[in-house]
């Protein structure tokens, strides 16, 4: 399949008064077209950060240090504003997280759609505008007659992300891009939510990335898998090959803590020790310090990628 | 018959809101729990079914509009104060959130000390060994590592852990648990759960643990422990949890089930969610009688729009709330080939 988006070797940092947060270190990875992609991790782990990079969508205290992201054969961190703002929303478009607050208190959801259709200097007319959102929140599920001329705390948790779902389709972009889609949520809504990103996959063509802590969830949806630990890529793959059989040993940790139905309950066991600060990261890989099979030269040297077939690549040395 | 060390009976929770147009809201409604010495119990359901109130009403941090709550076997509203503040010290509650539930400026020492010389009357070497001792047993090792750091040098599992430690300062027999994993990193959440089961096998604290994830709820409760399904503010279905995880009778525990994540990719391609007739909130009205899972169940009938369905015993681990639970279709796992 076609690579639509490629990210080679992304480096970010925040500046905070007590030194740099390094919470996206050399990360690679390629997104095939009409795939989900997850990328797993902790809070503060940089998973957030990670597509933050990729969408130029940064706090101001951020620094992206190099890196590329290539889209269409072209790179986008090296575009003019003016660029981006063509590719942004129409091609590829961003649900950030916590759809509760990404939503404008004093807006109708209608507004929402004007404002997002106005601001990208599409000559569309009203009317046409409110077909389209009518459209949509059908899309995902919702009665448009109510939803569109409601304020946003009219609506529940489930409700609003899913008009943010709506929100994000306007353009008809090719890549959509999920922070922690089902996080806050319930668990019906949740299971909700991941139904319909499958449907819409399927119906619309699109490709998905998505963030999320939980490794139960990017089971359910994704096609391939990033684990991501303390800023770093530790493994990645098909989603099936990675879970089925973890080759790292934070992967191995994070699929035996998981406490789903079908786990046996004699196997689940927590990862010891904390998640490090990534102000003051740990030398080596960042993972030795909780690591059960430690050895001397990952306490010096951060592991590079190893390929352990042409899908799946893991950065630890013991697959040397 | 034994003692239970805490009882619930017919426990009701109305909150009003407003002052010129009253608006009432039914959080609880006829909670009935008895809760033996060793139990472990585990409430689940969503956000908004009464969980957290119940559990609050169980510690008494908030009264009842009706109903009796029973400490080892004595009516609360009978006792004397100068006992109900020595039996207070047997139920301990622990916080859902804790990055709000520690003081930030009270070393680790002195969170635990003094509570501990507090409750057990004890001071200096005595003192200090006690403090290790429990730090151990949450798992905050080395102590003496631990003993002069303040709660912002922990994560999010580690001052859970401290807090479940101070918990434990006044020797509970009970322990009441509000959510403690719902604000920790997914890889340390097993762990805390794990020290709550050793708590309970080890030092025989009764445990009642609130969560909205049933398969955490699984993990903690699996072996001898008990699940209670709370919804709309009722308890709708009740039992050991092997019996509850693999014979679910109550529409609403199977619907959850079936909502539950699993991590294998081949099983969860396969995986029917249930869908409900709508996704409202459970329906509450003061003073009338309905099932409130009535108006998105599957098989809701007009017997379940009128009377109230209390538990009724399946067999004497099941309890379950609903008119029909003997006449739905059998209870296949949704993972299952079959």
């Amino acid at each position: 399949m076609r690579v639509i988006l490629s990210i080679n070797n992304l480096r970010a940092v925040y500046l905070v008064r007590e030194g740099t947060i390094k919470a996206c270190d050399g990360v690679s990875f390629d997104i095939e077209e009409n795939t989900v992609y997850a990328i797993v991790g902790e809070s503060a782990s940089g998973k957030s950060t990670i597509i933050e990079a990729m969408t130029l969508t940064l706090p101001p205290n951020s620094k992206i240090l190099e890196g590329e992201v290539i889209y269409n054969g072209r790179d986008l961190l090296k575009l003019s504003e003016n660029e981006l703002r063509k590719i942004r929303w129409s091609e590829i478009a961003l649900v950030p997280q916590a759809a509760q607050q990404s939503l404008n208190p004093t807006m109708r959801i209608i507004d929402h759609f004007f404002d997002t259709v106005y601001a990208h200097h599409k000559n569309w007319q009203n009317n046409e505008i409110v077909k389209k959102a009518e459209e949509l929140i059908a899309l995902v599920r919702l009665d448009p007659k109510n939803v569109l001329y409601s304020f946003p705390h009219q609506l529940s948790g489930g409700m609003k992300q899913r008009v943010l779902i709506a929100l994000s389709l306007v353009f008809k972009p090719k890549i959509l891009i999920l922070d922690e889609p089902t996080s806050a949520l319930d668990v019906l809504t949740q299971a909700y939510i991941i139904q319909l990103l499958k449907d819409l996959k399927k119906q619309l063509k699109l490709t998905l990335i998505f963030v999320t802590h939980d490794i139960a969830v990017a089971a359910e949806l994704s096609d391939r898998i990033s684990v991501v630990y303390a800023g770093n890529i530790v493994e990645s793959g098909p989603t099936r090959d990675v879970l089925k059989d973890p080759k790292h040993p934070y992967t191995q940790g994070l699929v035996n803590s998981i406490m789903s139905l079908i786990s046996d309950p004699e196997k689940i066991k927590g990862i010891p020790g904390d998640p490090p600060s990534l102000l003051d990261p740990p030398s080596g890989c960042r993972f030795h310090p909780r690591c059960t099979y430690v050895r001397e030269e990952c306490k010096k040297e951060k592991p590079p990628m190893y390929s352990l077939n042409s899908n799946r690549k893991v950065a630890c040395y013991l697959y040397k | 018959m034994e003692i239970p060390v805490l009882e619930l009976e017919g426990i009701t929770k109305i909150f009003s809101r407003g002052y010129f147009k009253k608006k009432y809201i039914i959080a609880l409604e006829n909670i009935n729990l008895r809760i033996n010495k060793q139990d472990r119990l585990a409430i689940i359901g969503e956000s908004g079914m009464g969980k957290t109130t119940l559990a609050r009403i169980a510690c008494l941090l908030e009264t009842p509009t009706q109903g009796k709550i029973k400490w080892f076997g004595k009516d609360i509203s009978n006792v004397s104060r100068r006992e109900l503040s020595y039996l207070r010290t047997r139920v301990q509650y622990v916080h859902q959130d804790p990055y709000a539930s520690l003081h930030p400026s009270r070393t680790i020492y002195a969170t635990l000390a003094d509570p501990l010389s507090r409750n057990n009357n004890i001071r200096g070497k005595e003192l200090e060994r006690r403090v290790e001792e429990l730090l151990n047993l949450v798992g905050l090792t080395p102590p003496s590592y631990f003993l002069n750091k303040y709660p912002h040098h922990l994560s999010g599992g580690g001052r859970q852990r401290l807090a479940i430690a101070r918990a434990l300062t006044a020797n509970p027999e009970v322990l009441v648990a509000d959510e403690p994993i719902s604000m920790i990193d997914m890889s340390l959440r097993a762990t805390i759960i794990q020290i709550l089961k050793i708590l309970n096998k080890e030092l025989g604290i009764s445990i009642i643990l609130i969560l909205h994830d049933i398969g955490a709820a699984r993990f903690f409760a699996t072996n001898g422990g008990k699940i209670a399904v709370l919804y709309g503010g009722r308890i709708v279905e009740k039992g050991e949890c092997d019996e509850i995880v693999n014979n679910p009778l109550h529409p609403y525990t199977r619907t959850l089930i079936s909502a539950s994540p699993i991590p294998d990719p081949d099983l969860a391609q396969e995986k029917k969610v249930i869908e409900l007739k709508s996704y409202e909130p459970p329906k509450r009205e003061l003073g009338k009688k309905l099932c409130p899972f009535s108006h998105t169940c599957l098989y809701s009938q007009d017997i379940c729009f009128n009377k109230d369905p209390g538990l009724e015993n399946v067999n004497d681990k099941h309890e379950v709330a609903c008119f029909f639970w003997n006449r739905l279709p059998k209870w296949i796992p949704p993972w299952s080939k079959e």
